[in-house]
């Protein structure tokens, strides 16, 4: 065997091309899978053992008043465990806001990062390490807050991360943190007393547990006082974490799939083809006396050395592609602890490409040691060639070219090969679309929400609505939201928007309706998990309230964001519903009191907002991208390369005919430029459709992302394919110059 | 019609200079069937590529008719081969995915005179496997399209490299009888490089070659006639 393994050495290094494309393409479906699996197991590792060591609740209620009865009620509830009732408060310090919860004992503990630890007892103020951070404050500095129309100051006594602030926005009007305009901290019950003055009731609970009817026991005990209710997939602090393990997770497994299925394709044809190749070099190794399974073990040691050899390279690279995918998370996510983390799935990943390498050698060396091996030696295989299907049709045959027949007869017969560069070409064309079609899908959905569906300049918080309507009736638009139980509905509490007359909401139904009197909207998400069809009829309870309200179904509206259900005010009304709008949307032009206002968000930092959402996934979308160009690359050229190579005596012989070289290149490129084309046709349904499965897996019980393809789309991912596919083949032709007419007048050995 | 006139070949293998071909001269001419017979490492087939415009000599002439073919550059090389030379291979390279006649229509195209390439496969026996694909016929029926191919072209030299070597002595002899008759009844100069002496009864003129110069050349007034096959 020690010269059977110098032969195989020297033979990887004089085919290293090949054999460095097969390494390659090993090594990118590694980093993929094994690279994102490191961060999303690693990010969900990192929630867990957070999640864990602060013993994070299970269900946040807010209410207009908690007493101590209330409480005692939940805890008595089966498997719940604690229940704790505090109070929030929305502070300002300076312009920025301030959510202060104070909890005689916290169910959720806080992770101290510096200082002491939360005490009921003590005065002082515990505040979030980020908005710390952004403002430059340390443990010992007073902070000067404001609550209504009282003012105080109180000593930072420790910097804290809070595990039910994970992803924490500040509002759910906006969906990326902010946490240079918003943070939120704790003070003691004692603290909320003496110092803010604060007397009013207590408004919210947590709950640690489990029970299998918890919003309906929720809904019992606090009745019409109920402002929210969440459990750990609905807080959007908290949710949003989990579900961007279930995005990247879904991201891994979608885009590691078409690669490693590329790369697997690629991978088996060429070592098999290589291998073929060298059916003489069997035939002489069978006739020195060489066992049939000593050939064979030796063939498939070129799968293992290449395969096994490019996946452990790619297993060692991928940390670094896990530890960067992480670190763009961290810009986003509020955990103390970051840790990499992979599964056993990576391991089989792992196996499953070098024993791919290993079968494909192996089968091919297989067929070449069948027989006798002066079959081989004579060098009188040949292929099977027989009239295609297309002949049948004489007038368009009799019109092809000679070089065209053949380039047809040669595609319909070697259907392996054609596949392959078919799948290649498809494949290559849904990774370029999903690829550039998630970013621009993402920007879209900011686009539209804020520059069509609505169309506000600022959001103004109004004090006080009916003080405000008396003085101002025709104020523009209003809009009343509130978190409402929707019958039927898919297990969780949606948001019930009351639209006033006005010209700033835009959204339309699938048949491009606006919303109008006479029933309710409900948005295209939450219609698609709950099963809502147009003409259904939905009963609606909003929290603060007892009273349910029957409704038509009068469209499904496409709007991504706030998913929920819409309806105008005049039907609200109309049903007995009490208009008591907080919001009013505004635009440019309108003047008005800051008295009137307690806070506005303007559409710009909403938009703002939510571009820094996009960006902070780009980073993983680019990385997709720059991994999918370079598999592209590898497999469209490595086809093209093979292809190449098993027409290389017919080019010849066309040299010694007198055929020059240009027109030998154009009959490189009829070949794949057909190929190509049925690829890319097929690919753009294919891209389009991956683009849709890989768009919903991002979608979250909040926001519903929808796939958006343009002609730009198509048309980048067209000219990159094709671009990549033409240059191939180009470089490839470029061999014709070596082409060694010599060689042909040997004959095919 | 061709002349060699001192005609040198070197190889360069490592450090090493090889002398392929040294001082070869003769002449090949028109209505006649040259052979060329040398045993392995003779240098036949470095003459033949020389001969084939597919290689250039290290030194000498090959003139034919008014030009030095050792002068042309690789685009009149390709276009002396077009145009002036047939090739008929030792494994007949054929195209797989082409039928007889589109084997012999594709060589025929480059000399636009592709409408008549069912008269040259009838002038080597095959009208009733037109249709054939390579892999259909039998290696004496291939290497017959092989020469239709060659004789599309209206080739003024047309050039055979071991054409019976893949082949059984009777097919063989068939292959030479219509290389014969190419020979006399055409205006294309016929050269036959085989290492098989017992071919040379058949040639006009036989050329010998033995480590890389000519042993002997000899002109055959009354060539073996081929009958009966």
């Amino acid at each position: 065997m020690k010269y059977l393994n110098q032969k195989l050495i020297r033979e990887v290094k004089q085919n290293w091309t090949q054999f460095f494309s097969v390494f390659l393409m090993a090594l990118l479906s590694i980093i993929v899978f094994v690279g994102l699996q490191g961060s999303w197991k690693g990010l969900e590792s990192s929630l867990n053992h957070y999640i864990s060591d602060t013993h994070l609740a299970n269900y946040w209620v807010q209410s207009s008043s908690i007493s101590d009865t209330d409480v005692c009620r939940v805890k008595n509830l089966s498997g719940i465990t604690n229940a704790q009732s505090g109070t929030r408060i929305q502070t300002k310090q300076g312009k920025h806001h301030l959510i202060i919860d104070s909890y005689k004992k916290p169910v959720t503990k806080l992770h101290v990062v510096t200082g002491k630890k939360y005490q009921s007892t003590q005065n002082g103020i515990w505040i979030n390490q980020e908005y710390a951070q952004a403002h430059h404050l340390k443990v010992g500095n007073d902070l000067q807050i404001s609550y209504l129309s009282r003012h105080f100051s109180l000593k930072i006594r420790g910097i804290v991360q809070s595990s039910e602030r994970i992803y924490f926005t500040g509002t759910r009007e906006f969906i990326a943190p902010n946490y240079s305009n918003y943070g939120y901290a704790y003070i003691s019950p004692q603290t909320l007393a003496q110092q803010v003055k604060y007397h009013g009731p207590q408004n919210v609970m947590t709950i640690k547990g489990y029970h299998p009817q918890m919003r309906h026991q929720v809904e019992k005990i606090l009745q019409q006082r109920l402002m929210s209710y969440d459990n750990r997939s609905t807080l959007p602090d908290v949710s949003n974490a989990m579900d961007r393990v279930d995005e990247i997770k879904n991201l891994s497994y979608l885009f590691s799939f078409i690669f490693i299925l590329l790369a697997i394709l690629a991978m088996y044809t060429t070592i098999k083809r290589l291998i073929e190749s060298q059916g003489q070099e069997i035939a002489t190794l069978k006739a020195l006396g060489f066992s049939n399974a000593k050939i064979m073990i030796h063939y498939a040691s070129f799968g293992l050395l290449v395969g096994g050899l490019g996946s452990l390279v790619g297993l060692l690279v991928a940390p670094f592609i896990s530890w960067f995918v992480l670190r763009t998370q961290k810009q986003m996510f509020s955990i103390p602890q970051w840790t990499l983390a992979y599964g056993w799935s990576s391991l089989f990943v792992v196996l499953l490409v070098t024993l791919i390498c290993v079968l494909a050698a192996f089968l091919a060396a297989r067929s070449a040691t069948k027989g006798l091996p002066a079959v081989f030696l004579q060098g009188t295989k040949t292929t099977k060639v027989h009239k295609i299907i297309l002949e049948k049709w004489t007038g368009l045959w009799n019109h092809l070219s000679y070089t065209g027949r053949w380039a047809f007869r040669d595609i319909f017969i070697n259907r392996t090969r054609t596949l392959m560069g078919i799948i290649g070409v498809a494949g290559s064309m849904m990774l370029m679309i999903a690829g550039i079609g998630m970013p621009q899908s993402m920007t879209h959905l900011v686009n539209k929400a804020y520059n069509q569906d609505f169309t506000y300049n600022q959001r103004l918080y109004v004090n006080n609505y009916q003080q405000y309507q008396q003085a101002h009736p025709h104020a523009q638009q209003w809009v009343q939201i509130s978190q409402a139980h929707f019958s039927p509905d898919d297990g969780f509490n949606r948001l019930l928007i009351v639209v006033g007359k006005g010209h700033e909401v835009h959204m339309k139904t699938q048949n491009n309706q606006s919303i109008k009197d006479g029933g309710l909207y409900v948005t295209h998400g939450f219609a698609q998990s709950a099963h809502i069809k147009k003409g259904d009829q939905l009963k609606v309870r909003t929290f603060g309230s007892n009273q349910q309200y029957q409704f038509k179904v009068k469209g499904i509206l496409l709007s991504e964001t706030n998913q929920g259900a819409y309806l105008t005010k005049h039907t609200w009304e109309q049903a007995g519903g009490l208009s008591a709008p907080t919001t009013l949307l505004v635009d440019p032009n309108y003047h008005y009191h800051k008295r009137d206002v307690s806070s506005t968000i303007s559409i710009k930092e909403q938009k703002k907002n939510a571009y820094n959402f996009v960006n902070n996934l780009m980073s993983i979308f680019l990385l997709i991208i720059v991994f999918g160009v370079l598999l592209i690359v590898i497999v469209l050229y490595n086809l093209g390369s093979l292809s190449f190579v098993e027409r290389l005596q017919d080019y010849a012989t066309l040299r010694v005919l007198g055929i020059h070289k240009p027109e030998l290149r154009n009959l490189v490129f009829i070949e794949n430029v057909i190929t190509t084309f049925v690829g890319w046709l097929l690919g753009i349904p294919a891209g389009i459709w991956f683009l849709g499965q890989y768009v919903k897996t991002f979608s979250t019980i909040n926001l519903e992302y929808t796939p958006y393809v343009n002609v730009w789309t198509i048309v980048i991912s067209s000219a990159f394919v094709w671009l990549c596919s033409l240059s191939t083949t180009f470089f490839v032709s470029q061999r014709l110059k070596k082409v060694d007419m010599v060689q042909a007048l040997k004959g095919s050995e | 019609m061709i002349e060699f006139k001192q005609i040198d070949k070197d190889y360069s293998v490592g450090d090493q200079t090889i002398r392929a071909l040294h001082d070869i001269n003769f002449q090949i001419e028109t209505h006649k069937l040259t052979i060329i017979l040398g045993p392995s490492g003779s240098g036949k087939s470095t003459l033949l590529n020389i001969l084939g415009g597919m290689d250039r000599p290290t030194r000498g002439t090959v003139q034919f008719n008014e030009q030095n073919v050792a002068s042309l550059n690789d685009h009149e090389l390709t276009n002396y081969r077009r145009n002036l030379v047939g090739f008929v291979f030792q494994f007949y390279n054929l195209i797989p995915s082409l039928t007889a006649l589109e084997n012999v229509a594709i060589a025929a195209q480059l000399t636009k005179n592709d409408a008549n390439s069912l008269k040259y496969l009838k002038q080597v026996g095959l009208e009733q496997r037109l249709d054939n694909f390579p892999n259909q016929m039998s290696g004496g029926e291939m290497q017959r399209v092989s020469i239709a191919r060659a004789l599309a072209k209206q080739p003024q030299l047309l050039l055979c490299d071991e054409p019976t070597g893949a082949l059984d002595s009777r097919t063989s002899l068939k292959i030479m009888k219509i290389l014969q008759d190419v020979a006399k009844t055409t205006d294309t100069a016929v050269v036959l490089v085989t290492h098989n002496p017992d071919f040379e009864q058949y040639g006009d003129q036989v050329i010998r070659l033995r480590d890389g110069q000519v042993e002997s050349i000899s002109q055959n007034d009354n060539p073996l006639a081929i009958e009966g096959v």
